[in-house]
């Protein structure tokens, strides 16, 4: 039997992982999109890359990180990052960007100033698509950080990898079914909020 | 209460001189010269494109002259911040901009909220606006505007408007998207309102009637030029020329007023208008606002009843349409226009039924036919 305390552990590392990676995701991101809206050609830049980033297989995306960063937890963090920062981008930009014009337009017309319109009225628009995003982004870095074991930043992908190359069926699933039951609860708990939030719009 | 910067706390003139807007090879606005005296409701009329948007939106400096000046009380409206001259002026447009995640009172005071008043404040304020637009405060102050009809959410817009009791209110074809009772019945109410408050309003139409209705003067524009600028009357006695005379008269019908009949000018009684005796006024409260209407005509049995206005329903929710009903007019579908018309004015009513043996339609007061019989 494995020791309860290793899978713990990894479930430990593996979550450490892929929320830092999100979060810190989410930090750059929504300045980013606020930036793009009185910047259209770091928008269309980013947009761009947006579109490009998504159909890089993930697997791709984290062996980039080694020629960059090496290994271990840091070229993890920062492919988990590439993978996720431009869906949220994307996600965020076209929020707070496709708003219908007479909002806008009422909203300056009645003395709102830039930072109030954004705050007040893009904002409150935008969250139904910034969190959309964010739940995406979830989902994506919880998968790819599977993946990173691959490259050294442990985690339940360690388990299920090693378990893969000595034919330890139980030791791929103590590594296979907490990733799971993680992504099976990431998914319920974040359609729950957004069901919430879009009652409340 | 005003704005923490208040600009003018009364309106004695405003000049615009040799105003111009092009965007690119377009203008929009060419060299434009016109007063709005105080107190006065000035009507910016003509089709669309003739630039009237533009030349009102230069006011509060949504839009920004390319050539000549903006003067307000003799000041250059370039010499103010233009949020904060935003907040000096009030601004009402024909998508009214409800924000949608926002309750009416959080509409209505989120300037106020961003000037620091206090909740109290706040409410006060807003009750008296609501009060002022017809709408019952404790069945609408927190309501969402997706929860609200057509008419409701123009009301609110006003209210929201009003709310810095700037002295000077720009209104973008407000009623425009209005069906044409409901319509009439909104510029009723505003006529009441506009009396009560004494402010100089500038309002854009694109329609006469409503020009002709509401305005003390009007102003003409066509392709970005002003062609004239004159008292109701003597645009109708004295146009300035054949475009003016033509938009004035651009009905043939009124050059056989005489042998109009009523059937021929009014709006056939569609369906939605119409409920039923024994109907509770929440049931019927539902439906006009289903259907974006806030007027209807009661029936017993296929008689002809009375009418009933949206507004006075709210307050008997519980009772019958039998028990509330109102009376207007009533006209024989054969008569003349012009008498009846007359007759409407005479007698202050905006909206008449016109009967056969049952009713067939809506009869609506015609500033402009009035004018010419």
């Amino acid at each position: 039997m494995i020791d309860i305390n290793i899978i713990l552990n990894a479930v430990g590392e593996h979550l450490f992982l892929a929320y830092s990676a999100l979060f810190i995701s989410i930090i750059l991101a929504i300045p980013l999109a606020i930036i793009s809206l009185y910047n259209r050609y770091l928008a269309s830049v980013l947009l761009v890359l947006a579109n490009l980033v998504q159909a890089i297989p993930s697997f791709a995306v984290v062996a980039i990180a080694v020629p960059l960063l090496g290994i271990g937890f840091k070229p993890a963090i920062f492919a988990i990052i590439l993978r996720i920062i431009l869906p949220l981008f994307k996600n965020a930009y076209t929020g707070l960007k496709d708003i219908d014009f007479f909002y806008i337009d009422s909203a300056r017309g009645i003395g709102l100033n830039k930072m109030e319109i954004l705050r007040y009225i893009r904002f409150p628009h935008a969250f139904p698509a910034i969190f959309a995003g964010i739940k995406f982004a979830a989902v994506i870095a919880n998968s790819v950080a599977i993946l990173t074991s691959l490259i050294g930043a442990g985690g339940l992908g360690e388990l299920i990898f090693e378990g893969l190359t000595n034919f330890n069926i139980p030791k791929v699933l103590t590594g296979a079914i907490p990733a799971m039951i993680i992504a099976i609860l990431l998914d319920v708990s974040f359609s729950l909020i957004e069901k919430r939030i879009s009652l409340e719009n | 209460m005003a704005p923490s910067k208040k600009f003018f706390n009364k309106i004695d003139k405003i000049e615009i001189k040799n105003v111009s807007k092009n965007y690119g090879a377009v203008i929009a606005v060419n060299q434009v010269s016109l007063d709005i005296i105080g107190g006065e409701l000035l009507i910016l009329l003509g089709p669309s494109g003739c630039g009237k948007t533009t030349l009102l939106r230069m006011i509060n400096r949504l839009v920004e002259t390319d050539d000549g000046q903006i003067l307000i009380n003799g000041q250059d409206v370039k010499s103010f911040n233009p949020v904060l001259l935003r907040k000096n002026i009030g601004y009402v447009i024909q998508q009214i901009g409800l924000f949608p995640h926002m309750t009416v009172k959080e509409n209505i005071s989120l300037v106020p909220k961003l000037e620091g008043w206090t909740e109290k404040e706040m409410n006060q304020r807003v009750k008296e606006l609501l009060e002022l637009v017809s709408l019952p405060p404790e069945q609408f102050l927190n309501r969402k505007p997706k929860e609200l009809s057509g008419g409701q959410q123009q009301r609110i817009g006003l209210a929201r408007a009003m709310v810095m009791d700037s002295p000077l209110l720009l209104m973008d074809e407000p009623f425009g998207a209005l069906d044409p009772i409901l319509r009439k019945q909104l510029q009723e109410e505003f006529i009441k309102v506009k009396e009560r408050l004494q402010r100089t309003i500038i309002f854009v139409t694109h329609d006469i009637e409503e020009a002709f209705r509401l305005g003390d003067r009007v102003a003409i524009l066509r392709e970005g030029q002003l062609i004239q600028v004159a008292r109701k009357n003597e645009l109708l006695v004295n146009p300035a020329n054949d475009f003016i005379a033509d938009i004035v008269d651009s009905n043939k019908k009124f050059r056989h007023l005489d042998n109009l009949t009523i059937k021929d000018t009014m709006l056939p009684l569609e369906k939605k208008y119409i409920f039923q005796s024994d109907e509770t006024a929440q049931s019927a409260i539902q439906r006009m606002i289903k259907e974006q209407i806030e007027f209807g005509i009661v029936l017993e049995n296929h008689n002809y009843k009375g009418t009933i206005k949206l507004n006075q329903l709210y307050a008997n929710q519980e009772k019958k349409l039998k028990e509330i009903y109102s009376q207007v007019p009533t006209y024989n579908s054969t008569d003349s226009v012009a008498i009846a018309l007359d007759d409407m004015k005479k007698n202050n009513n905006f909206i008449g039924i016109v009967m056969e043996d049952e009713p067939i339609g809506i009869l609506l007061s015609d500033e402009l036919l009035s004018r010419l019989i």
